[in-house]
């Protein structure tokens, strides 16, 4: 699905990422790691076509690609209701909100669990609301890729296990996923998820599981439990 | 006196192509006030002013001038801020204060300028024709086809501007496309409210339906209605006060917001 080949990122003539190669099959799940400044969400812009590569090649075969992005970089001062940012997400859309549309945004909000936010401001919702409101927005869709950056960090560990629940059930019905994290937990990770630990180089590509036994007891940067 | 004002021809001219300048400017609005661009509106008034002082000296209509000046100008200043170096603020300045400077010396320089530069700072409403009339009904049909259209991208435009290069949209054309339909509207705007004031057409609306936190659509909808309703009233009271209409306009926006304003502070202060 996603084909990255020799890639390299300069930005002023310092490089950000270095000789990256990488494929991901569709169905993957991906969760990219690393420590502050190492390229993660660099190589995302990349595959998201919001910047150009230096060099190399990047191809990705999806037809639709869900995004969520750190929820800082939304514009929070907008007079907007949850409705309508998640409304957003469709790529059907009229003037006028159909009634299946608005039952299947009210089902993910319950299935979020804030179910009564549809009318609200989203400039009003907490950190971790706007980042469910805006993960709804992203698959509701149904993306073949879907992308998340930083998806938990305004979440309370509670909702955070339900959240990679939610992620592993979309994956289970084909959804390709590729996560930026700092915070891998096992509890949520499953031995045929992938791990690509990035330090402008990949510094390991593969499972999961062998990721916590052989890299991460040697990397202070990230816990792992 | 009150009632008499609706048997001038002139005075009805002017409660239409006020109303239509108000419907656009308010419906354009939130998209750029919430963008970050309240300064192209200001910007963009400057740079009108050079094409009508071009167009007073060239031509019989200065406002066909006036059109063509403000478009390319405002290409010009999308194109400078796109440009990694300078930013958007930058740019605008750059750009609108060269054209007024520009403007300036070509008045002193040619004798017989016989328009009053007064009238071009302030703008001159009751002196309006048909033929202004046809370009802003023109200009308010596209401007209303344009968000019809490209409402869902212009939304995420100011939501979240990333996303929509994810959705394979090109932003960078939606945003010149937005900047060339306001400077139609601001040319069309300098001639009623005049270089001066025009900005405030494109500010004040959004600043007051946003007071009222609702939906965006809904939030749009406010906008449009208390422009025109601002418009309307400032163009029938100004008449017999004999006041400016351009400067009332302003004035009533200001009062309106300041209302709610208040109305949002109490509300919010009741509701605690």
């Amino acid at each position: 699905m996603i084909h990255i080949r020799d890639l390299t990122v300069k930005f002023n003539q310092i490089s950000v990422l270095e000789n990256i190669s990488v494929d991901v099959n569709r169905g993957e799940i991906v969760h990219i790691l690393g420590p502050n400044g190492s390229g993660k969400t660099t190589l995302i812009k990349i595959l998201l076509g919001l910047i150009r590569p230096t060099s190399g090649e990047v191809k990705i075969a999806s037809t639709r690609i869900g995004y969520l992005p750190q929820i800082i970089k939304v514009n929070a001062n907008f007079p907007t209701t949850v409705g309508e940012v998640i409304y957003s997400g469709f790529s059907q859309q009229s003037l006028l909100m159909k009634k299946q549309q608005i039952a299947l945004i009210k089902t993910w909000l319950t299935k979020m669990e804030i179910p009564d936010l549809f009318d609200k401001q989203f400039s009003e919702l907490s950190g971790g609301q706007r980042q469910r409101v805006l993960l709804i927005r992203a698959i509701i869709a149904k993306p073949d890729l879907l992308v998340l950056d930083e998806p938990t960090s305004a979440l309370d560990p509670e909702f955070r296990r339900h959240f990679y629940e939610i992620i592993n059930e979309l994956n289970m019905e084909g959804m390709t996923i590729l996560n930026i994290t700092h915070d891998l937990d096992s509890h949520y990770v499953n031995c045929s998820n992938n791990v690509l630990y990035l330090d402008r180089k990949v510094r390991y590509y593969g499972s999961a599981c062998d990721f916590q036994n052989d890299f991460g007891n040697k990397e202070h940067h990230h816990h792992v439990d | 006196m009150w009632i008499e004002i609706f048997t001038y021809n002139f005075m009805i001219f002017a409660f239409i192509i006020g109303g239509l300048v108000a419907l656009v400017t308010a419906l354009i609005s939130p998209f750029i006030v919430l963008n970050n661009q309240s300064m192209l509106a200001d910007g963009l008034a400057h740079t009108s002013f050079l094409g009508f002082v071009i167009g007073v000296i060239l031509v019989d209509q200065p406002i066909y001038i006036a059109l063509i000046i403000a478009s390319i100008a405002s290409l010009l200043i999308k194109f400078i801020s796109s440009k990694a170096s300078i930013n958007n603020d930058a740019a605008i300045g750059v750009v609108s204060s060269l054209s007024f400077a520009i403007g300036l010396i070509i008045i002193s320089v040619t004798s017989g300028f016989n328009v009053s530069i007064e009238s071009l700072m302030t703008g001159s409403l009751l002196t309006t024709n048909i033929n202004d009339i046809i370009i802003t009904s023109v200009l308010a049909a596209i401007t209303f086809s344009f968000v019809l259209i490209y409402y869902r991208y212009l939304y995420q435009n100011v939501f979240d501007k990333e996303n929509i290069v994810i959705s394979r949209k090109k932003s960078i054309l939606l945003d010149y496309g937005l900047s060339m339909i306001s400077a139609l509207i601001i040319v069309v705007g300098v001639k009623i409210v005049g270089a001066l004031l025009v900005s405030s057409l494109i500010i004040f609306p959004t600043l007051i339906a946003t007071q009222f936190k609702r939906s965006f659509k809904t939030t749009i909808l406010i906008s449009v209605s208390t422009s025109l309703a601002t418009m309307l009233f400032s163009i029938y009271i100004s008449y017999p006060l004999d006041i400016p209409a351009s400067s009332t306009v302003v004035v009533t926006n200001a009062s309106v917001l300041l209302i709610a304003y208040l109305y949002r502070y109490f509300k919010g202060r009741l509701v605690k």
